[in-house]
């Protein structure tokens, strides 16, 4: 698989003109890298995936996701903060909607749900309807659904924003688990920064919109990792440096804003 | 236990209440040819049913609103997915059918009347309208409140445009529609007793009225208490097929 973008602009109308939400947007991702964006509040990291998932089409740019030898599936799929499930699905069968997309039997398709809902510890769950799940078990489900389908890039919008901190620490360690044995090209955003350290090979800075890169950091923590990182020495080093960027970021964007 | 628990707390202020009735009726502090005793409504309501006139009328009411709702449900079910796939349409169709929401339905009668005669057809015809005005606004409101995520969410696992039709629209859709009908079921009655008490020779709403003209004032309280047990049944019954076809709505608060 290989992602890549350049120069991307997302431009929306609104009440005085337009407001620019990306702007020269240029980034690659690599094969099987677990790619994360941080950025403040309204950079533009949502339109970013929704951009990335094909359901907004940029005003200029270009975007190119050619799908390896290895890649059964050439989709891009998203997993967003909520609205993740169909009410009126049960849990498998939400789960075993992409396989049913791509045609799977009914019989196989449950099966492989079930498999994997028993690994993410919602075994006994297959016939709830999501408003008979807690909010930790939306999301899993949300994020097995996107594992079965196997897309070439699997996108996340903030996955655990709405998890208490107990909820969301098993979550990423759930994550990081399967992750790491599948190894899926993943672009993922939040603006939690230990969040983005824990769980990405590389962390790309979004500047307050205009969203547009301006930093990049390697994550130097070796595989299989544990919820619970320690910050000290140079992670909390590096740490420090991303909240460093994020803030002259928040500033330029002020800065563009007052301009 | 539970069951008789579940009447003392609902029924007891209605068992008083016929109870004062009973006995002022029987006392003639009320006029019994006014305000019969409710052992003598009793009375005629069971003879109505042995003589087979109670199931003779109450039948010909309920194949009248069943028509009417078949029709209206249909049509008015056609109408909203038209109105739902062409936005032009709706525009121009939305003030025609807020005006005739706002008017009082009955005082359409004769001019239905006009149109199909005086006749079964104008009867069936104006309970279908009825009921098909509350269905297309019902539904157009519904497929207009679907979420945009759950659409871009099929779309983006590559669902086509019937099928994001047939997994997103329909199901989402599909408690409100069961709203509709439950009113509609409701509404269908409503209206075709209304319409037998002004131009039927059948059907309780006939009865009503016969039983007003010529002072049969026991005979009067028994029709009013089938219409109200007519509409009354009607709603458990369809709770019932409602809670098997809309299962994910039965644990939200």
């Amino acid at each position: 698989m290989r992602l890549s973008c350049s120069q991307l602009r997302v431009t929306f109308p609104s009440s005085n003109g337009s407001m620019t939400a990306l702007r020269d947007l240029t980034f690659g991702g690599r094969d099987g890298e677990f790619l994360t964006f941080v950025g403040p509040s309204g950079c533009g990291k949502t339109t970013l995936l929704r951009v990335l998932a094909g359901l907004l089409a940029p005003g200029a740019g270009e975007i190119e996701c050619i799908a390896g030898p290895g890649d059964r599936n050439s989709s891009v799929l998203l997993v967003s903060q909520e609205h993740n499930l169909f009410p009126w699905m049960t849990a498998s069968a939400n789960v075993a909607f992409g396989l049913e997309m791509q045609g799977v039997p009914r019989a196989e398709r449950e099966a492989r749900a079930g498999e994997l809902l028993a690994r993410l510890g919602c075994a006994g769950k297959e016939r709830a309807y999501p408003c008979q799940l807690s909010v930790g078990m939306k999301q899993r489900v949300a994020v097995a659904r996107c594992f079965l389908s196997d897309p070439a890039v699997m996108l996340m919008d903030e996955p655990f924003a709405a998890l208490d901190f107990q909820t969301r620490m098993i979550l990423q360690q759930e994550l990081l688990d399967l992750w790491e044995q599948e190894r899926k090209s993943v672009v993922f955003v939040t603006h939690d920064v230990e969040e983005a350290i824990l769980l990405s090979d590389r962390i790309l800075v979004l500047s307050e919109g205009p969203g547009t890169v301006v930093a990049e950091y390697q994550v130097p923590v070796p595989r299989p990792r544990r919820a619970l990182l320690e910050m000290d020495g140079e992670l909390w080093e590096l740490k420090q440096r991303i909240l460093g960027s994020l803030r002259l970021a928040a500033g330029t964007g002020r800065f563009a804003c007052a301009r | 236990m539970k069951l008789v628990r579940f009447i003392g707390e609902r029924f007891w202020l209605l068992a008083l209440l016929l109870a004062c009735w009973q006995v002022l009726a029987a006392r003639r502090i009320l006029d019994p040819l006014f305000f019969p005793p409710p052992s003598k409504v009793g009375e005629t309501l069971w003879a109505m049913l042995a003589t087979g006139e109670l199931g003779r009328e109450a039948g010909a009411t309920l194949a009248r609103a069943g028509a009417g709702l078949l029709v209206g449900v249909v049509g008015g079910g056609l109408v909203s997915i038209l109105l739902s796939v062409s936005p032009w349409l709706r525009a121009a169709v939305q003030p025609l059918v807020s005006a005739l929401y706002s008017t009082p339905r009955l005082t359409m009668l004769p001019m239905v009347m006009l149109v199909f005669g005086v006749n079964e057809a104008s009867r069936v015809a104006l309970v279908a309208l009825s009921v098909g005005l509350v269905m297309v606004i019902q539904v157009s409101d519904a497929v207009r409140g679907v979420s945009r995520d759950y659409v871009d969410l099929a779309a983006n696992y590559g669902a086509s445009r019937a099928v994001i039709v047939r997994k997103v629209y329909l199901p989402a859709c599909l408690p409100q529609i069961f709203t509709a009908l439950r009113l509609s079921i409701g509404r269908a009655l409503v209206m075709t007793i209304s319409i037998e008490m002004l131009s039927s020779n059948d059907g309780i709403g006939s009865m009503i009225w016969m039983s007003w003209q010529t002072f049969a004032t026991e005979k009067l309280y028994a029709s009013v208490i089938v219409s109200a047990l007519l509409g009354l049944l009607s709603g458990p019954v369809f709770h019932l097929i409602e809670r098997r076809l809309v299962p994910w709505t039965r644990d939200q608060a």
